[in-house]
């Protein structure tokens, strides 16, 4: 017996809420503001905490040094968050969609699909900013599909990976092309792009992503639910009365839709999302709308934890967050392919 | 038609694909200045400065570069009988290319001298795709496995490669075209150093070819014919790395010729005996020398990158040959 908090309002309104997803997500949410003013705090300008409590306070003005400093510092912040979050409920509903827990759309190719369309986007059509993230999100959502009709009808938990990986190499020599177009300064930019890095995030950046994050985040947890039915299969969940098909589409073209806005201000992060999947299964159990919450956030706490580490901890080197988590998403991928693969 | 009369064919092909070669480019060369600036070279005439010092000592490089790939992943497939392995997908470029950028940041090597950062590198990933696919696979051998924990070594090493040159871009600004797998004008001079370890690696892999074909019959049955499996699996990984390192030092990742091209020998002249190697060789130069003559006319006046281009056609090979895997294990 699961134990549950019921809230009741009336006759009509009864919202159970299970005890230990909630009070997991509360700690999370708890660390994750913690960590976000330490975030805040550090770097190599140090700030004094009551000054970071000054500017945050709604009525006070803070030093002019402060601002500048945090002026620096809040987009990155936010994105961390915002980003970690959608990129991890992007890769929990592929792997939701797909049955397979090795899914992430770093792996899947879907950011590369995504980065393909905004590099020829931006370089060789000569689209605007502001049109970028959508023109990404026709690249994520057409690769999408491409990987996962190949890979459908091929039962096999790796096979869904190499397919999606022999289809980034293809979109990752469209990307080349244009990468090598400028000198090496501008490569090696665009390398650290490739892999992820918050370093070049400003407050525009940051607007356009809330724009884009909050209504699809709202939305993937009113779906989480409505995604259970999957979990069985499509042919059992055909049988209880869903609609696989249809809801396999639109839940790829949520995961499509969440990744784009990130993929075209920080990169792909490949592996976050199945980081932090993974860590929510474990916590909280398979059930869509009580991993999906925790999943965002252990993947806002993660990209958070890595962009800041990766600028204070070495310093003076400043090492990018995606190339943090991929170092960290690897080691995971490996214990989670070599359990995913004896579970079958 | 039979394997030896193949094997002619192949070598007319790459003959006159090395003739389009010369005579292509941004500006086409009629023959007869192609054969006068080869047997009668005037070092005053633009146009055969241009044919020998660009045009030949760039087919050269491709030519080798093809050669010895195509060659290692064959000696990688036959011994670990697995048809998805090659330099690139193991991983071994990537591992090779991260130390070679360590050497060049931290010791300021250049030129030959970073073979040996790359063959570390090159021995230090391929220990670790082992290990990766270890750990993703219990038991089974699954032939996926290896390429997934190939693919995560490559992973791992390219991030690390990325962090290695964001420390300092401007001292990497002369590599960039070999970082994308580019021929470029000067490559040939590692090669004057190199040569020797690509003709003894294909010496021993044509010594080694008999015994490989026995053990492809399994590890048992191979030792009750006489050979020691231990030995050659060793010996064969012993030749197959450095061919591959000293291909990846002179021109960066070309990727795919070495897995494409052993390929294309078994479904043409099939892969027991000796011919099939030295088939396999020019096939895997032809490849190269095509895809360079590609890179360089596609989109003239500008150049792309033989890398680029093998990435294209090589990844669409990749993912037909990861389907047929699939489909033929599944039925």
């Amino acid at each position: 017996m699961r134990r549950a908090l019921l809230i009741r309002s009336g006759r009509h309104v009864h919202i159970p809420i299970a005890l230990r997803p909630a009070a997991i997500l509360l700690v999370l949410l708890s660390l994750l503001i913690i960590l976000a003013f330490a975030a805040l705090d550090l770097g190599s300008t140090p700030l004094p905490a009551g000054e970071l409590l000054r500017w945050l306070a709604p009525f006070i003005d803070a030093t002019r040094e402060t601002d500048a400093v945090l002026l620096l510092r809040w987009p990155r912040v936010a994105v961390a968050i915002l980003g970690g979050a959608m990129i991890a409920a992007s890769g929990h509903l592929l792997q939701i969609v797909s049955r397979n827990g090795l899914a992430d759309p770093g792996l899947l190719g879907i950011s590369q699909g995504t980065m393909a369309a905004v590099v020829l986007g931006a370089a060789v059509l000569g689209i605007p900013p502001q049109w970028l993230a959508p023109a990404g999100l026709v690249g994520g959502l057409a690769t999408a599909i491409l990987v996962l009709s190949l890979a459908y009808r091929l039962a096999s938990t790796t096979g869904l990976i190499l397919v999606g990986l022999a289809v980034s190499i293809v979109l990752g020599a469209l990307i080349e092309i244009v990468m090598v177009q400028g000198g090496m300064a501008q490569f090696a930019r665009w390398l650290a792009w490739s892999h992820g890095s918050l370093t070049a995030v400003s407050a525009e950046n940051a607007r356009m992503v809330a724009i884009w994050a909050l209504p699809l985040i709202v939305l993937t947890l009113l779906v989480a639910r409505s995604a259970t039915p999957l979990l069985l299969g499509r042919e059992q969940a055909a049988a209880i009365g869903a609609a696989p098909q249809k809801l396999a589409l639109l839940l790829t073209l949520l995961s499509a839709a969440l990744v784009a806005p990130i993929v075209a201000v920080v990169g792909p992060i490949s592996f976050l999302g199945l980081i932090a999947a993974h860590v929510a299964r474990k916590l909280v159990g398979e059930r869509p709308q009580e991993a999906l919450p925790v999943s965002m956030a252990c993947g806002a706490l993660l990209l958070l934890v890595a962009d800041t580490a990766g600028r204070t901890l070495f310093l003076p080197l400043v090492v990018p967050a995606g190339i943090l988590v991929s170092v960290a998403g690897v080691a995971t991928f490996l214990i989670a392919a070599r359990f995913t693969s004896s579970r079958r | 038609m039979k394997p030896c009369s193949r094997l002619a064919l192949l070598l007319v092909f790459l003959l006159f694909l090395a003739g389009m070669h010369l005579v292509s480019g941004a500006r086409f060369s009629p023959i007869h200045v192609v054969t006068q600036a080869l047997f009668d070279y005037d070092p005053k005439n633009y146009q055969h400065v241009v044919i020998v010092r660009q045009r030949l000592t760039r087919l050269v490089v491709a030519g080798y570069a093809g050669m010895v790939l195509s060659v290692s992943g064959l000696l990688l497939q036959k011994v670990l009988r697995n048809g998805l392995v090659s330099p690139s997908t193991l991983g071994i470029n990537s591992g090779a290319i991260t130390f070679v950028t360590l050497g060049i940041y931290l010791f300021g090597l250049n030129g030959a001298e970073l073979f040996w950062p790359a063959l570390f590198g090159g021995i230090t990933a391929t220990m670790v795709a082992f290990l990766a696919a270890g750990l993703v696979n219990r038991g089974n051998r699954d032939p996926l496995s290896l390429v997934l924990g190939g693919a995560m070594t490559a992973t791992l090493f390219s991030a690390a490669t990325t962090f290695v040159i964001s420390l300092d871009p401007e001292r990497f600004d002369d590599q960039m075209s070999w970082l994308i797998g580019d021929i470029g004008n000067f490559d040939y001079q590692p090669l004057i150093w190199l040569w020797p370890v690509g003709a003894a690696g294909l010496a021993l892999a044509l010594l080694l070819s008999r015994s490989l074909d026995l053990l492809s019959l399994g590890a048992e049955q191979a030792a009750s014919l006489g050979t020691d499996p231990r030995l050659v699996q060793w010996a064969s990984l012993a030749i197959a790395i450095p061919m591959a390192i000293s291909a990846v030092c002179i021109v960066g990742p070309i990727g795919f010729v070495g897995l494409v091209a052993p390929h294309m020998t078994r479904m043409m002249i099939g892969e027991t005996g000796r011919i099939p190697t030295l088939f396999c060789a020019l096939l895997g130069a032809a490849i190269v020398i095509g895809a360079d003559i590609l890179a360089r006319t596609l989109l003239a006046p500008k150049l792309l990158n033989v890398g680029t281009v093998m990435a294209l056609c090589g990844g669409v090979a990749f993912l037909a040959l990861i389907l047929s895997t699939l489909r033929r294990r599944q039925a």
